[in-house]
């Protein structure tokens, strides 16, 4: 039977079930003894089974479903105190009597529980505020933490994935941060390592899908090595992974479909394997179809295909790749970043004759980086996600603040009631107890509604998040969800109750509660509590105002950015031509040639043009270069510069500004032309005060291949909105990189372009583009139409996006604090209304009493806004690198902030004070 | 002397597998087989819950047996019935039997 099992599988059940939902067992069984132990092992082992029959996530599910029924057994027992799960009365077969500890017995509880509730529906208005105030609260958490678990805590969908981790270089000493892997250097690494159990060697790369009924379709496909999928530990649902003579140059032709498109597009016919499908216009076997639950490196890869290179003899030079590589059990990272290490200091070894490969891994002191998967996936959202969790738990503080507001306000309504029970022999826990169970009662039905309008929450959230967020697939509610959920309630049911227990339990008030027989007290004393509530609350806003508003800082500063184009008007898609229709750089350049002609004529389209990329993109291109005027001495590198390809008419139409000269890119009759225009970095870098038009650049090497430079354009933000333009290159269309390692011996054919087209109204424009490419080569699928603005604000997605998580987070805390604020002071007003009355009758002026009383609750708001001010400047540090152009103490953020939480805290404060001026003293004085 | 009916429907379903499987009756042997022979989807905390209280009435016992690799170290419980358990059985048996009988007519036999 065990025989049957895929990898996969096995490594499923070896695995065993969830650790959570086991403890949990294991910790409520315990007093059973070894009957206790028998039921644990007893799911552990139908575990084994389930993933053995339905696969490793139903069985999850079964374990947890499970688990779960028993656990509510379980509690259920030893609440009723009989039953067989409850340990104290039989205990298992040991026949030791269970001890009955006199404790708050369930009945009690429940009892006090109901006469609460009682209570709560009696005071509807009360119970509706304090539940909605924490429910929302509850709910902001519930979504950033289900985020947050979801993303960050739990592991990644590959069996073991804590052992996998991503290979990639640094070069410190040419300034490079990080990139990617080279086939050669992979290779080198395979054969080496010793602490590498399994590695897999991958590109991603858009392509078309064609060949069958369904419309043509451009899609991500990931190259890979066939030992990829054994390396992550997962296999194909359906079929089979690639083999050797597959992952060989002029292999067989194979293709592994993900399960998306296996669906979408063939429908989930298990016939597919073994048809054959054209991709880039080239058949292909169809021999796997992946697990619905996998993708990578990320989700939305649609295609598998071997990588097909002959590794022994690749370049070591070339680092467009990545590597990943699960680490044996019990080698650490480090070791295995050290073993590399030594491997690089080797390289000069097996590369004798790649004089320039060397060169610049001298230069560069080329290391190793590797870092778990898991954070080369998510790394980038640990800093918001912890941060909106933070944020997340002040709000709940501030809701919480105020909802104790409202209880210390019935529970002084109670105080007599408290003395007569303290009187008559009711110990200080027995009265904190009826506190206890308000606050209880409250807490569970803010904790339920919470959790229903967090995961409504979660659902929009998933619908509307930005694209390019990591593992959303997988974001969902689950079992930790439930308990994080469960134990926020109880934080919350504790900390409401705890400042009326101590401040109305304590003996010192009983006493005075008794003897004066009313529930009048001290006035100045009562009010304590209430006025550190309002200054923690006003402190809490400010913090989480500050951090918005610092955001929002950056956020505009990245908006007022000059990028260096204008997206407004432009619309771009992107087009690849397959290399079995477009053979050779004539006909691409035609096809480009017919293709802008046909866009200008477009009625609404003023001017079209193309680039292999637009900026932006993020997938812009880098190679080393010769500068005619500044020859790299011996021993020194040459520059490496970024560089892209160009049509004619792309300036004008991306609203660069051509700073001299002429700047074109080259139609088809030019693909002879050594024309070159570059950015005015470049050639402020290497010709400060002149004119670079007419001076060269040119290939690398021996005999370089010279281009002249036609013109020069303004600088462009390239690669991120916040990145400083760092130089770029404009080649034609057609022309030949000079790369010093450049494969091609002719002129680079670019096959991928991205066309953009500038219009009034762009997005009107994309049925028209359609229509325009499909006349022209109807097999030719249209990819990523999106207008320039779209582009330029998903690079600013993820300031965008803490910004508004922390904008709502503020609004939500600015809201509660006014709440809190107006609450004490109304409240402040009723209870002097006797005393307002008595100084009006005297003669104060309406005036003098409003402001007597505003001042009051403005004072403590002026406290809170101070101590937030110095809590922020602290605080706000720890949005370090989110912020864009701001300082985290900016002082015209914090003023902004705390004058408006002044504004608000003043308002808050004249309504009362408005109301109390205007009361009738011979009313007042009456009514006592 | 009255006899006793204490037992649930459940509780004759868990005995009866209990005496069908013999010397194999564990936990996860049980709910597998009512989940196949009589095709009665077990949930895990019924089924503990249930064979707890037969254990309390005195109907079954079990004893621990060493554990396998699949368990995670965890022992494992076989089941059996005791005396007054099957007697349990037995007086139930008798008293449906003799409710049943006669009644082919209105209630229809197997099959029809």
């Amino acid at each position: 039977m065990e025989g049957d099992m895929t990898p996969a599988e096995d490594a499923g059940a070896a695995r065993g079930p969830h650790r959570l939902p086991e403890r949990v067992l294991e910790w409520l069984l315990r007093p059973l003894g070894g009957a206790g132990e028998s039921i644990v092992g007893d799911l552990r082992q139908e575990h084994a089974r389930v993933v053995r029959e339905s696969g490793s996530f139903a069985a999850a599910r079964w374990h947890w479903r499970q688990s779960m029924s028993i656990c509510v057994r379980t509690v259920r027992d030893r609440l009723a105190r009989n039953g067989p799960f409850y340990a104290g009365g039989s205990g298992g077969r040991s026949g030791e009597p269970g001890r009955r500890k006199e404790r708050w017995s369930v009945t009690e509880l429940t009892g006090e529980i109901r006469y609460a509730v009682r209570g709560l529906a009696r005071a509807r208005q009360y119970a509706v505020a304090a539940v909605l105030t924490l429910a929302l609260a509850v709910a902001a958490n519930t979504v950033v933490f289900t985020v947050l678990n979801s993303v960050l805590l739990q592991p990644l969908v590959y069996a073991d994935a804590d052992r996998l981790v991503l290979l990639t270089q640094t070069a410190p000493g040419l300034g490079y941060p990080e990139f990617g892997i080279s086939p050669g250097l992979y290779h080198q690494y395979r054969e080496a390592s010793t602490l590498v159990e399994e590695s897999g060697l991958y590109v991603e790369q858009t392509v078309n899908l064609t060949g069958d009924d369904a419309a043509p379709e451009r899609i991500d496909a990931l190259l890979s090595t066939h030992t990829l999928f054994a390396t992550l530990g997962r296999q194909p649902a359906l079929g089979r992974g690639f083999t050797v003579e597959e992952d060989s140059p002029g292999g067989p032709a194979a293709v592994i479909l993900s399960h998306s498109v296996w669906q979408r597009r063939y429908g989930g016919d298990a016939s597919i394997i073994g048809r054959s499908v054209l991709v880039n216009g080239a058949e292909r076997e169809v021999v796997g179809v992946m697990p619905e639950s996998f993708g990578f490196p990320r989700d939305g890869v649609a295609l598998y295909l071997p990588l097909g290179l002959d590794l022994a003899t690749s370049s070591p030079g070339e680092f467009g790749f990545n590597a990943v590589a699960r680490i044996a059990p019990g080698a650490t990272i480090d070791q295995v970043r050290a073993q590399l290490d030594g491997l690089i200091a080797r390289l000069p070894e097996f590369y004798p004759d790649q004089a320039e490969f060397i060169a610049f891994n001298e230069a560069g002191r080329l290391a190793s980086v590797a870092q778990p998967l898991k954070m080369a996936i998510v790394g980038d959202l640990q800093r918001p996600l912890w941060l909106l969790l933070g944020t997340a738990a002040l709000v709940l503080l501030i809701a919480c603040a105020n909802v104790t507001n409202l209880f210390l306000v019935r529970a002084e309504a109670r105080q007599r009631d408290i003395a007569v029970r303290s009187a008559l022999g009711a110990g200080r826990f027995r009265l904190t107890r009826q506190f206890l169970a308000e606050s209880m009662a409250l807490a569970i039905a803010a904790g339920g509604l919470g959790m229903l309008l967090g995961a409504a929450g979660v659902a929009g959230l998933v619908r509307t998040a930005p694209p390019g967020l990591p593992r959303l697939s997988e974001v969902g509610i689950d079992a930790y969800v439930l308990v994080y959920v469960a134990a926020l309630t109880g934080v919350v049911a504790v900390l409401l109750a705890v400042v009326p227990a101590i401040r109305l339990t304590s003996p010192a008030v009983l006493a005075l509660v008794s003897r004066s027989g009313t529930r009048t007290t001290t006035g100045r004393d009562r009010l304590r509590a209430r006025q550190a509530l309002v200054v923690i609350q006003t402190a809490l806003a400010l913090v989480l105002l500050a951090g918005s508003g610092l955001m929002l800082r950056s956020f505009s500063q990245l908006r007022s950015l000059d990028p260096g184009f204008d997206p407004e008007g432009v619309l771009t898609f992107r087009i690849t031509l397959p290399a079995a229709a477009y053979p050779d750089a004539q006909s691409v350049a035609f096809l480009h040639d017919r293709l802008l002609e046909r866009l200008r004529a477009l009625p609404g389209v003023e001017l079209a043009g193309g680039a292999r990329e637009v900026p932006l993109a993020n997938s812009a291109n880098g190679t080393a270069f010769a500068i005619e005027d500044h020859p790299a001495g011996p021993g020194e590198l040459p520059p490496i510069l970024w560089y892209t390809h160009v049509s004619e008419d792309f300036f004008e139409t991306m609203g660069i500004a051509i700073v001299t000269g002429e700047a074109t890119g080259a139609s088809s009759s030019e693909i002879n032309r050594r024309a070159v225009v570059v950015d005015r970095i470049i050639a402020e870098r290497f010709w400060p005060g002149e004119n670079p038009v007419g001076h060269r650049l040119g290939s690398t090497g021996e005999d370089p291949m010279w281009f002249t430079i036609v013109g020069v354009v303004d600088e462009v933000r390239a690669r991120r909105l916040q990145d400083e333009p760092d130089g770029m290159i404009y080649f034609p269309l057609i022309a030949n990189v000079p790369a010093a390692d450049s494969i091609n011996a002719g002129p680079t054919i670019v096959r991928s372009m991205t066309y953009t087209v500038r219009g009034s109204r762009p997005e009107a424009l994309s049925g028209a583009v359609r229509n325009a490419v499909r006349e022209i080569d109807p097999n030719l699928p249209i990819a990523a139409i999106n207008t320039m603005d779209t582009i330029v604000a998903q690079s600013m997605v993820q300031t965008s996006f803490t910004m508004l998580a922390l904008v709502l987070a503020a609004a939500l805390a600015l809201f509660l604090g006014a709440i809190g604020l107006y609450g004490v002071i109304s409240y402040l007003v009723t209870q002097r209304t006797r005393e307002i009355g008595l100084r009006m009758a005297l003669g104060a002026e309406a005036g003098a009493v409003r402001r007597m009383v505003a001042w009051q609750g403005f004072r403590l708001a002026a406290i809170g806004l101070v101590v937030g001010v110095v809590a922020a400047t602290g605080l706000t540090r720890l949005l370090g690198s989110l912020l864009y152009a701001t300082s985290p103490n900016d002082p015209l953020t914090f003023a902004a902030v705390t004058a408006l939480l002044g504004g608000v805290a003043f308002v808050a404060s004249w309504l009362p004070a408005l109301r109390a001026s205007r009361l009738d003293p011979a009313r007042t004085l009456q009514a006592e | 002397m009255t006899r006793d009916f204490s037992l649930g429907e459940f509780e004759q379903m868990l005995m009866l597998a209990i005496l069908q499987l013999g010397p194999d009756s564990h936990g996860p042997d049980i709910a597998q087989y009512l989940e196949t022979a009589v095709d009665r989807p077990v949930s895990r905390g019924a089924l503990y819950a249930t064979l707890g209280r037969l254990e309390e009435k005195g109907y079954l016992r079990w004893q621990l047996e060493e554990p396998d690799a699949q368990r995670g170290g965890h022992r494992k419980r076989r089941f059996e019935l005791t005396g007054p358990g099957v007697a349990a059985l037995r007086t139930y048996r008798a008293a449906l039997l003799e409710l049943w009988s006669g009644l082919e007519g209105v209630l229809g036999s197997e099959g029809a």
